[in-house]
């Protein structure tokens, strides 16, 4: 009788969620079909109205990117990509459709040191919740080591995997540490379209400092100004200020 | 005469003719001063130059019959000073003689160097007459173009180098237009003039004022060279040390403020030696053992350009703000098509004027074409980037239908500001044949798969991984925002936390363990009673007695860090009175005990039992009281 309950209960959530779901999956639907038929302008839209009523989707930011390269918007694209890459760093194909929309991007970034590469590899494909997980995994399983370790008699390899799991640990912690850091505080942008000139103050009439190419992504120094942002070009370290609209934020 | 008679006799003459011929030597005489007009305490350098374009003049041959005189002027020595120099130019040499005077005025006013002649080898060669005029101040003789620029004086910080250094250094900003257009790119050139210190040395530089209202854009110009430039009457030498284009954003009057040039100077230590004095002056242009290096601001005045706004008039539709000497060209990739392909309209704008002023053309509305999407290039060229160079545009247009199909004409307009008029240039039309799309069929691909069969071209040539048609599952809270990861943590702290405490009051125990046993003692005989009186309830009276027994014992036995297992009745006695209780005490735990093995073989009544388990919880105490004055006595 009791299992019956259970299994009711069960029945009853799943019943929910159904019910719960069609309200946005008959859109996505729609936006699927229209991609189908390749009007990509139909389908942008409704995936955007999904992503302005506040769905979070590694997909749906995928998806939008697609139909927004397909109608040439490739700023707009980039951005979604960036934005499905934040929630889901291993999709491959976010990766290699921004690879595509930024194909006429200058690439002046800093590779880096060649042994610090593979690290950067792992770090940027691993979320910051992921490295949390796996800092609490490890965190329990040295916790659990280290107190066997301490109160057991005989107790030469517990300290010595304590210590392993320590090293491992440390790393972790740092690399959630700086990811959680740059998730939360560091913001950056997608320059939306091209043409977009980034200004020594926050005014239209101000000095030009050079074009931004579209698609490119900026780091946001300050923002609320306004209705400007005050960026920092990661590749040359130039700052300046560019007006709200021209620039999508990543993440938030 | 034969024929080689006339040869030998030409050639006899030929040698013997050249010689004489020979020493005739050309020679051209120019006198000339430096300045013919300057302030009292500066130089002026009269020189006289033999110039030959055979041998070197012989110096011993030169004789002023009439030697110039100088009135109002003092030769800082009597005798010329005698330089030779041979110069080479384009094969041809030139050789020089120099007499130099070096002249210092006496007075203000008018001063004269006299005609003169001079003769060399008895050729007689005249001397022209300079007048020079002296002034008070070096300021009074700059030149009338300087002196409305509104020079400010160098600033060294010490007043009487300032002196030495006024109207003889300075700098300048020279526009290349002060009535510029909106837009319109102008050069701007920040110059030091100096008359007299040209042995500049360190880092010469130029703080620039603040450019709100420009795009400015800075030209590398490479080593600094001097150069002679004449102002007015006089000469100075000239370096630019700073090129800049400008590109004003905003019309109007625009005010250049104060600002300034920076450099270091040689200037002479006149408190050490006597100015005129040249002995330690070795060589020249490397200065003496008593110069000194100063850093000098040379303050340049705020001054003001008029911006010019874009006329109205004749400003064609297509204009979107472009201002400078460009053209404009366009092309498209192909000719011939198919439906499904993309057409790439290129436009190409540039020239020389400020590229950020080329916007995105405006396309006018094409009936027969989708635009789906632009990009834009820069391609620069030459030292000035943002002023010289094109910018490219791509339009990627598809075709809405099928057959012969055109582009208008697309116009674009900008302002020449030579010109002074709106220049519009046209693009096209181009003729395109659209070919119908062979048909494929659509298939939702995997993912990373295009979704045209065959693999063909999604977009722009490149494949385009194709959406994910699945709706996705909502997420909740990423991990690292839940209470768990909280929870995780704080627990893996506890732990080891809890782990510690607990090894320490383990290693803590061991330690003190006597402490414990004797803190134990009590709580375990009084259990014992307990127990005892539990028995009694029960009538289980062998029970009772064993556990009155192990109270009584096991307290000594603990008490005193001894084994109750072996412990006789002597030893507990003997133990008791040890640690000073009465005999009396001694003797009723004896009998106690003694009645609880007796009771063992022989069982005693219901009262009695309960009589012994009131003595002994009244022992116990009695016992407690005992052991405590023990342990204090002991720690005293």
């Amino acid at each position: 009788m009791r299992r019956l309950w259970i299994v009711a209960l069960l029945l009853g959530l799943v019943r929910i969620s159904a019910v719960a779901a069609p309200e946005w999956q008959e859109e996505w639907n729609h936006a699927v079909e229209a991609y189908r038929n390749q009007d990509f302008a139909r389908a942008a839209r409704l995936w955007n109205n999904l992503r302005q009523e506040g769905i979070e989707s590694a997909d749906l930011f995928y998806n939008l990117g697609n139909a927004w390269y397909q109608v040439g918007q490739k700023g707009r694209a980039a951005w979604m990509y960036e934005n499905a890459l934040a929630l889901a760093p291993r999709h491959g194909e976010a990766r290699r459709n921004l690879a595509l929309a930024r194909a006429h991007v200058p690439r002046n970034e800093a590779t880096g040191f060649v042994l610090f590469r593979p690290l950067a590899w792992i770090f940027a494909r691993v979320t910051t919740a992921e490295w949390a997980a796996l800092l609490s995994i490890l965190s329990l399983l040295f916790a659990a080591c280290a107190a066997w370790a301490i109160l057991a008699r005989r107790r030469g390899w517990l300290f010595w995997g304590a210590g392993l799991l320590l090293a491992l640990m440390i790393p972790v912690a740092m690399c959630f540490a700086f990811r959680y850091t740059k998730e939360e505080w560091r913001q950056s942008g997608v320059v939306l379209r091209a043409g977009v000139v980034v200004r020594n103050a926050p005014d239209a009439r101000a000095e030009a400092y050079f074009e931004a190419a579209e698609g490119e992504t900026l780091e946001i120094t300050e923002s609320d100004i306004a209705g400007w942002y005050r960026i920092k070009h990661p590749g040359t370290g130039r700052t300046g200020y560019l007006p709200e609209e021209t620039l999508g934020r990543i993440g938030k | 005469m034969s024929r080689h008679s006339i040869i030998l006799f030409c050639l006899l003459a030929v040698f013997c003719l050249a010689p004489p011929l020979a020493l005739a030597q050309e020679i051209e005489v120019q006198a000339s001063v430096s300045q013919e007009n300057i302030s009292l305490g500066e130089m002026v350098e009269y020189e006289i130059h033999l110039i030959s374009n055979q041998s070197r003049p012989d110096t011993r041959q030169i004789q002023l019959t009439t030697p110039p005189t100088f009135v109002g002027l003092r030769p800082m020595r009597e005798a010329p000073m005698v330089r030779q120099m041979t110069e080479i130019v384009n094969n041809a040499v030139t050789a020089r003689v120099v007499l130099s005077w070096q002249l210092l005025p006496e007075r203000e006013g008018k001063a004269v160097i006299t005609a003169g002649q001079l003769d060399y080898k008895g050729q007689k060669h005249s001397l022209p007459r300079f007048d020079i005029l002296v002034k008070k101040n070096a300021v009074d003789v700059l030149p009338e173009e300087l002196a409305q620029a509104n020079i400010l004086p160098a600033r060294s910080g010490n007043a009487q180098i300032d002196k030495q250094l006024r109207g003889k250094l300075f700098a300048q900003l020279h526009f290349s237009n002060r009535e510029p257009y909106l837009q319109e790119t102008i050069v701007v050139n920040c110059t030091i003039y100096t008359d007299g210190f040209e042995d500049i040395v360190g880092q010469v530089g130029w703080e620039a004022p603040e450019w709100n209202a420009f795009f400015s854009e800075e030209i590398d110009l490479g080593d600094l060279r001097w150069q002679p430039v004449t102002i007015g009457d006089r000469r100075y030498q000239a370096v630019t040390i700073q090129r800049l284009l400008l590109t004003p954003t905003k019309a109007g009057k625009v005010e250049i403020p104060l600002s300034a040039a920076q450099c270091k100077v040689r200037v002479q230590d006149r408190g050490r030696r006597s100015f005129e004095d040249r002995f330690f002056n070795l060589t020249p242009g490397m200065g003496s053992l008593f110069d000194n290096y100063i850093d000098v601001r040379l303050p340049i005045a705020s001054q003001s350009i008029q911006v010019k706004p874009l006329p109205s008039e004749g400003r064609p539709p297509s204009f979107q703000n472009a201002v400078g000497a460009f053209s404009v060209a366009g092309s498209i990739d192909r000719r011939e098509m198919n439906q499904d392909d993309l057409l790439t309209l290129r436009v190409e704008i540039g020239g020389e004027g400020f590229l950020g002023s080329i916007a995105t053309p405006t396309l006018p509305p094409f009936p027969d074409w989708r635009e789906v999407g632009t990009q834009s290039d820069t391609e620069l060229a030459g030292t000035a980037q943002a002023h010289n160079g094109k910018k490219i545009f791509e339009f990627l247009l598809r075709p809405r239908k099928t057959g012969s199909l055109s582009i208008p004409e697309i116009p674009y307009a900008f302002f020449d500001p030579k010109e002074k008029r709106y220049v519009e240039q046209v693009i096209g039309p181009f003729a395109i044949d659209v070919a119908r799309a062979e048909k494929r069929d659509l298939v939702i691909a995997r993912s990373g798969e295009s979704r045209l069969q065959g693999g063909g071209p999604e977009f722009f040539g490149e494949k385009l991984a194709y959406i994910h048609p699945d709706p996705p599952v909502p997420k909740g809270k990423p991990f690292h925002k839940t209470w768990l990861f909280s929870l995780a943590l704080v627990f893996s702290l506890l732990l080891i936390a809890a782990s510690v405490t607990l090894r320490w009051w383990q290693t803590y125990r061991v330690q003190n363990a006597d402490r414990f046993r004797r803190q134990a003692a009590d709580s375990e005989a009084r259990r014992e009673l307990r127990l005892a009186r539990k028995r009694l309830r029960q009538g289980d009276s062998d029970a009772f007695h064993q556990c009155l027994a192990d109270a009584l014992r096991q307290y000594v036995a603990l008490k005193t860090n001894r084994s109750a297992a072996g412990l006789t009745l002597d030893q507990v006695e003997s133990l008791c009175l040890q640690q000073g209780a009465s005999k009396d005490v001694a003797n009723r735990l004896r009998q106690v005990l003694e009645k609880s093995d007796a009771a063992r073989f022989l069982a005693a009544s219901a009262e009695a039992q309960e009589a012994d388990l009131n003595e002994a919880a009244l022992l116990l105490k009695e016992l407690d009281r005992v052991f405590s004055a023990a342990k204090k006595g002991a720690r005293k």
